[in-house]
């Protein structure tokens, strides 16, 4: 039973995701987008009409917010705190300067984590065999138990993806959202006005 | 130079141990402190039921922030600790079959698997607290916290015609038949005036 759990939260795929913020904050949206129409649907106090508006509105908030997470602020905010941190407040260090961008240093990291035997596998496959080769960065993956993990660099990276976050899911999604959510709903014929209408046209 | 010194500081610690917990408090407070902004700065609407809606979303993120920090550090303590055992029972069984390893490495190995079950329960327990503990907290205790607030306005009551109708006063719906004066017709003195 317990090695069970260990196989399912030790994974690699979700231990990936847990370790980054825009990862488990795509995560979480999308249990949002699930979970809360759900429970506005399972509530037994409200009528039928009512749990459809509301549980469409809140699924299309939560979708209209990934959309634009994912769109604008995903792409913006990693590879620009990255960016940012090397010119202003890793100026010169070590550590910055061997990488290109966000991506190069994440897709080293992610190698850096392996063990030493599966490290070495998988620099062997044939699309990894030119990766990592300036600045010594292939030899240290290769030669190091233990390669440099260049911490600081994730820190940036991870700082940049939650003030993203909070840029992306706290202001802009709830005002995009806001104004496209009303056409889709009258679209769809479930907005308050056109609801408005038929209570009439029936009374 | 301090700034740059707390940035790297909270950038390291950021790096070193990255947890789903800090970007889910960062946004629960954000959403805080905006979410009621934006309600407020909402046209078209009374000024009551804008304060009453952002009184609401900021009692949610309040709620929602140490719900996040409360499930992820219970995930992240039990997934270090079901991941260790299960790491200690794999390599027993290893033992068993004879593949020994040096004690470091085990250790080693232990420690590896309880940071990736840390790291994978955390996700977990935060996930399950966006999507049912945070939800039902809500539905539980926002309505009450707000009558605390608010007590003389129940927003969420619907019209009740029957106790809004006016009631006549209690005197007037146990109205006792009128008494009247018994009239005799016989004169016991005195003239009489007029008739016969």
């Amino acid at each position: 039973m317990i090695t069970a759990i260990s196989k399912v939260i030790t994974n690699p795929y979700l231990v990936n995701i847990a370790q980054s913020s825009d990862a488990s904050v795509t995560t979480k949206t999308c249990v949002n987008a699930v979970g809360r129409p759900g429970f506005i649907l399972i509530d037994n106090n409200i009528d039928l009409e009512t749990k459809k508006f509301a549980a469409t509105k809140e699924f299309l908030y939560q979708a209209t917010s990934l959309a634009v997470y994912m769109a604008l602020i995903v792409p913006i905010f990693k590879s620009g705190a990255f960016n940012v941190a090397k010119k202003y407040i890793y100026k010169g260090e070590e550590g910055f300067s061997k990488f290109k961008g966000a991506k190069e240093y994440l897709a080293y990291r992610k190698l850096a984590e392996k063990t030493h035997n599966n490290r070495i596998q998988t620099l062997g496959k044939d699309h990894s065999i030119n990766k990592f080769k300036h600045d010594g960065l292939r030899e240290d993956l290769i030669n190091e138990a233990k390669p440099e993990k260049y911490n600081s660099i994730k820190g940036a990276i991870e700082v940049g993806n939650i003030i993203g976050s909070i840029c992306g899911l706290s202001i802009l999604a709830p005002n995009v959202s806001q104004a496209l959510i009303r056409p889709v709903l009258k679209a769809l014929g479930m907005d308050k006005a056109s609801k408005e209408q038929k209570i009439d046209t029936k009374a | 130079m301090g700034l740059n010194n707390l940035i790297k500081n909270i950038c390291n610690k950021l790096g070193s141990a990255p947890k789903a917990t800090y970007s889910m408090v960062a946004i629960a407070t954000a959403n805080g402190i905006f979410r009621p902004t934006f309600t407020m700065m909402k046209k078209g609407e009374s000024p009551e039921s804008k304060k009453y809606a952002a009184l609401r979303e900021g009692i949610t993120e309040v709620i929602a922030v140490p719900s996040y920090i409360i499930c992820g550090e219970i995930g992240s303590k039990l997934g270090a600790k079901i991941a260790g055992k299960a790491k200690e029972i794999e390599l027993q069984k290893l033992a068993q079959k004879g593949e020994h390893f040096a004690a470091d490495t085990m250790q080693e190995m232990i420690d590896v698997a309880k940071k990736r079950g840390s790291s994978g329960l955390n996700l977990i327990c935060i996930c399950a607290a966006a999507g049912l503990i945070i939800p039902a907290l809500c539905s539980a205790c926002v309505t009450p916290i707000m009558n605390k607030i608010r007590p003389q306005q129940n927003d969420n009551k619907t019209l009740d015609i029957k106790e809004n109708t006016v009631k006549p006063p209690a005197m007037l719906m146990q109205a006792k038949p009128i008494e009247r004066p018994a009239f005799k017709s016989v004169s016991y003195s005195g003239m009489k005036v007029g008739g016969v």
